[in-house]
């Protein structure tokens, strides 16, 4: 069986390490994206299946990401957003914007993992 | 290094996170393989150090099992036990530390060791503790509030809540057994406490914390009184209320708006007259309207509405009108059919125009536009509105025309527009607000006069017909109300042809019959008067004016010319300088301008009648007088060395005077029509003759004289003299004798040259400063350096009142001339030959500088030769080793050279 390929946008290495740990042991094959760049680079030459994005990163922000992926690559990729400043203002922009879940930081990678299954069930 | 090794580390932390129960064997062989080797890595506190950072990086951002794994794994790996070694540490920054990472890694074991600071006398290991002990145990905040002795600050108290608040399973201690506490800190936390957690067993205890001392903690003990309805500490209130606090007593009593009942409302009725404190009187009104709705009516600013009367004219429309809209609302049939003919003329187009332009805030006075404001309180109202405006309009419009004084004025029309009850206008109208009334009225009556075309034509041909019964003089206030800076060319060309109407006719007409009058001094005469006044800046209360006309009509009231006017006089000489040589220059050519004289001119020039005599030929007289005045304002030296002439009309000399081509370039060349702003100022004005020669001739030695007189003494003397003799201008013979006065040269006169010309001393200066040892070491000095110009100065010392200083110059002066006649005798065998030859040398010297030699001047008897000073060998001799070269030196050298031995001297 094919492993699903998630992207993991995070700038923080050992909570990135730790993700893609956890993620990998459930399955998945991780690409990492450290700044949004990055990313945009990534996304231009592949599509993943799920991607998990954190809002502050260098260069562009998970919410620019999140309206680059909808708006400009025109992608129904699901995207679950991790960000440690969880107010109101940043989980309703995200969602506004496209995503399909929001998970504040502390993170539960057990958490996270359930969350991830779930979108994917739903493509 | 460090981050490197994160990285290599952070996968092997990730591994022992999530290994799970049901690994495969495989994983379980990479698992112990893996704890053997970070065996033997923690046996190294780098990694050791690593380890631990990376545990509490991850601590912050992961939650649920892999955080209690990663808690459980920080003590497997033993990395706790740094931690209880930073406690041992003398440094509070570590101890700090040590307790905070057992506190956020979860070591509950470190609980025993970390309660032992809660009372350090160091507030940040104390604080630290304090957080430990209430997160590591539930307990925890019990034994703090047991043990601790310190303050509790308010952030403290803050973060102690949200540890607590956020505890898993956490169930609150009653915090009332802490209400004993002899740390009022604690007291007045576990009020808080109780408040938060809502624990409403300790009224007893919150009712006598009511008494505290303490303000926080009666304030806070008051709340809890009233959160959890303590209604039997509302006596004890009671008794607190008179020594408490502004915001104590405001506290109690919002307590009894809560708790409190009927009978309480005497005890808050007294406050009101009792207490002083506005904030807390006014607490007290509202609780008794809090207990009691409505029984305090507002009773500050609220006006007298007894002496209130609607006048007749506006019963009398507002029925009508009720009537109307009785009928209309009887028949259900349009308006139209039921109102007065002339209601029913005016669309409502028209009514909106005239209701916009009533509250127009330029014709309107803020009062009525107040009024107004309260008169459309319904939508029917607007129709009453649009008729009481009008039918006033047309009834009382005209009345205060034909009202002469101010205290004639009808102000009944004030309350005509008020139909709500609130507004009650000033009885007391001051002249001020009249005379804007007034003006108000006015427009509104031109905009009626204006709506010549409106179908109530009746009306209005009974106002315009008003106007001619009106005299001029019954218009005397018109002018009045114009604003003071209008623009007088305005109000002059208001006449008939104006498109003003009927009102801007009869200002005309007024205005004419005003200003003509000069002997009567009309009050617009007056007014402009002051205008120019003011506009006139200069103090004379004369005003410097050339031409008689402008003056009679400017009404200034000076009648003669004085020196002081002339002086403040500016002159314009441009028409001389266009004039060829040799012209003979009239009166009339001459622009004798005064800036204010010019912009007076301008402003009553507009104002004269065409009769003024401003327009006609000055007469030979007038011309005479005025030609002797701007002569005298030319050449003011002569009038002050005749001393004759008066400034008034005396017997003046006629201007026929000539001028040369050129003489009068030193003139200012003012452009033409220039006029400048200030008036010229010459207190002793004089126009120098004409300077004819070479200019640079003229320059140089105004260069020279300049310089002479910054750094000349009493040496240039000569050179003056020279320069005075050969100068034909007397201001630079003025200059030279002044300079010479200056230098001590007593001027021209030969018979003081010699006295000036007294051998100067350098000593002498140096001697006023001088100790008496200086004097000494100074004198020594005299002998060696000295010249005949010391002698005069040792002579005068010999009259010294220090006799060890006149002992001293007795010898210096002996010594000095034993050597000066020493030298005289070595200098005698100059031969004839040579004198000639340096005095030709000097003669040539003096004509390549263009200066006469000095005839009879001693400072040029050379005392020295020109020859190059040659040792045995034939060698040229540095000249300042011979005494007699310093002779050639500048004086500011000689005085270096003589501190420089000075400070030898003095230095041994």
């Amino acid at each position: 069986m094919e492993r699903r390929r998630l992207l993991l946008a995070e700038d923080d290495e050992l909570l990135a390490s730790l993700l893609i740990f956890r993620l990998e042991k459930g399955g998945y094959r991780v690409d990492l994206c450290q700044d949004g760049k990055e990313m945009k680079e990534y996304l231009a030459k592949s599509t993943p299946d799920i991607i998990v994005s954190d809002i502050m990163m260098p260069y562009f922000s998970g919410m620019e990401l999140i309206d680059y992926v909808r708006n400009e690559l025109d992608l129904s990729t699901p995207i679950i957003m991790i960000s440690s400043a969880g107010n109101e203002e940043n989980v309703l922009s995200a969602f506004e914007l496209g995503a399909n879940d929001f998970i504040s930081k502390p993170v539960s990678p057990s958490e996270l993992m359930v969350r991830v299954e779930r979108e994917l069930r739903k493509t | 290094m460090e981050k490197e090794r994160k990285r290599e580390l952070s996968p092997m932390i990730s591994q022992f996170l999530f290994l799970e129960e049901d690994a495969t064997n495989e994983e379980k062989a990479n698992y112990l393989s893996l704890k053997i080797e970070i065996r033997q890595l923690l046996k190294d506190d780098f990694n050791r150090k690593v380890l631990s950072e990376i545990l509490l990086d991850l601590r912050k951002d992961i939650s649920g099992e892999a955080q209690a794994s990663l808690f459980k794994l920080y003590q497997d790996l033993g990395l706790h036990k740094d931690a209880f070694a930073k406690l041992k540490s003398r440094r509070w920054q570590v101890v700090s530390k040590g307790i905070l990472d057992l506190t956020q890694m979860r070591v509950e074991e470190s609980y025993g060791f970390i309660t032992r600071f809660i009372n350090d006398r160091r507030s940040t290991i104390r604080k630290q503790a304090e957080m430990a002990t209430v997160t590591l145990k539930h307990e925890g905040i019990n034994y703090f509030l047991d043990t601790t002795k310190y303050k509790i600050s308010e952030w403290q108290q803050l973060k102690l809540l949200d540890v607590i608040r956020n505890k898993k399973d956490f169930q609150p201690p009653l915090f009332k057994a802490w209400l004993t506490s002899n740390n009022k800190h604690v007291v007045l936390f576990s009020l808080r406490l109780i408040k938060y957690y809502r624990q409403n067993d300790a009224k007893a205890s919150l009712t006598e914390l009511a008494k505290h001392k303490n303000n926080q903690i009666k304030e806070e003990a008051i709340a809890c009184i009233k959160e959890f309805h303590v209604t039997e500490a509302l006596d004890t209130l009671k008794t607190i209320f008179w020594k408490c606090k502004v915001d104590v007593k405001i506290a109690i009593l919002d307590a009894i708006a809560t708790l409190g009942t009927e009978t309480d409302i005497e005890f808050l009725k007294l406050i009101d007259k009792k207490e002083a404190n506005f904030s807390v009187k006014s607490k007290a009104l509202s609780s008794i309207n809090a207990i009691s709705p409505e029984s305090i009516m507002p009773s500050r600013g609220i006006l007298d509405t007894s002496n209130y009367k609607i006048p007749e004219d506006i019963t009398e429309a507002v029925a009508k009108v009720h009537a109307a809209e009785h009928l209309k609302l009887a028949a259900d049939d349009p308006e139209e059919e039921h109102l007065e003919p002339e209601e029913m003329l005016r669309s409502q187009e028209e009514l909106q125009n005239e209701f916009d332009e009533a509250l127009d805030p330029e014709l309107v006075e803020l009062k009525e536009i107040q009024v107004q404001a309260e008169v459309v309180p319904t939508k029917k109202g607007w129709e009453h509105f649009y008729d009481l405006e009008v039918a006033y309009d047309i009834e009382t419009g005209l009345e205060p025309m034909e009202e002469k004084t101010e205290e004639e004025i009808n102000l009944d029309f004030l309350p005509l527009v008020v139909t709500s009850e609130t507004e009650i206008l000033p009885k007391s109208v001051n002249d001020a607000e009249v005379m804007e009334i007034k003006v108000v009225y006015e427009e509104v009556s031109a905009e009626a006069v204006d709506v010549v075309e409106h179908p109530i034509e009746s009306d209005e041909q009974e106002s315009s017909n008003m106007y001619p019964e009106f005299a001029a003089e019954e218009l005397y206030f018109l002018p009045i109300v114009v604003e003071n800076d209008v623009d007088l060319e305005e109000n002059r060309n208001i006449g008939p042809v104006s498109k003003e109407g009927l009102h801007v006719s009869q200002l005309e007409v007024v205005f004419e019959a005003l200003v003509p009058d000069e002997q009567a001094h009309t009050e617009q005469e007056k007014l402009l008067e002051f205008e120019m006044n003011a506009v006139e800046p200069m103090e004379g209360d004369d005003h410097p004016l050339v031409e008689g006309e402008k003056r009679k009509t400017n009404a200034f009231g000076f009648d003669r010319y004085n020196t002081s006017d002339i002086l403040n006089s500016r002159v314009t000489f441009e028409e001389i300088l266009g004039r060829p040589a040799l012209v003979e220059v009239s009166i009339r050519d001459i622009e004798v301008n005064e800036p204010q004289v010019v912009k007076e001119d301008d402003i009553v020039s507009d104002e004269l009648p065409s009769n003024s005599k401003i327009t006609e030929e000055m007469t030979e007289q007038e011309e005479k007088q005025l030609l002797d005045i701007v002569n005298n304002l030319i050449d003011f030296d002569d009038r002050e060395q005749g001393n004759q002439m008066p400034p008034e009309f005396q017997e003046w000399p006629s201007l026929d005077f000539e001028i040369a081509e050129g003489a009068l370039e030193f003139l200012p060349v003012v452009a033409e029509n220039e006029c400048e702003e200030e008036p010229i100022n010459i207190p002793r004005a004089s126009i120098p003759k004409a300077i004819f020669g070479d200019i640079e001739f003229e320059a140089s030695t105004r260069q020279l004289l300049n310089d002479l007189e910054e750094m000349g003494d009493q040496r240039e003397i000569p050179l003056l003299r020279e320069l005075l003799e050969h100068s034909k201008y007397e201001p630079f013979q003025n200059r030279i004798n002044e300079l010479m006065e200056t230098f001590g040269g007593g001027g021209s006169k030969a018979e003081t040259s010699k006295e000036a010309l007294k051998p100067f001393s350098v000593f002498q200066d140096l001697f006023r400063t001088c100790d008496t040892d200086a004097k000494l070491i100074l004198l020594d000095e005299v002998v060696e350096v000295g010249d005949e110009k010391e002698l005069g100065f040792l002579n005068d010392l010999l009259t010294d009142d220090e006799p060890r200083i006149k002992r001293k110059a007795h010898k210096v002066l002996e010594a000095l001339k034993e050597r000066l006649g020493k030298e005289c005798s070595e200098t005698e065998p100059e031969s004839a030959e040579e004198i000639e030859g340096s005095q030709a040398e000097f003669s040539n010297l003096l004509e390549e500088l263009e200066i006469g030699a000095s005839k009879a001047s001693d400072i040029f008897d050379l005392n020295f030769e020109f020859t190059v000073n040659e040792d045995e060998n034939g060698l040229e001799v540095n000249p300042i080793e011979r005494n007699d070269t310093i002779k050639n030196e500048t004086f500011f050298s000689q005085i270096c050279s003589f501190s420089n031995k000075i400070f030898e001297k003095l230095n041994g």
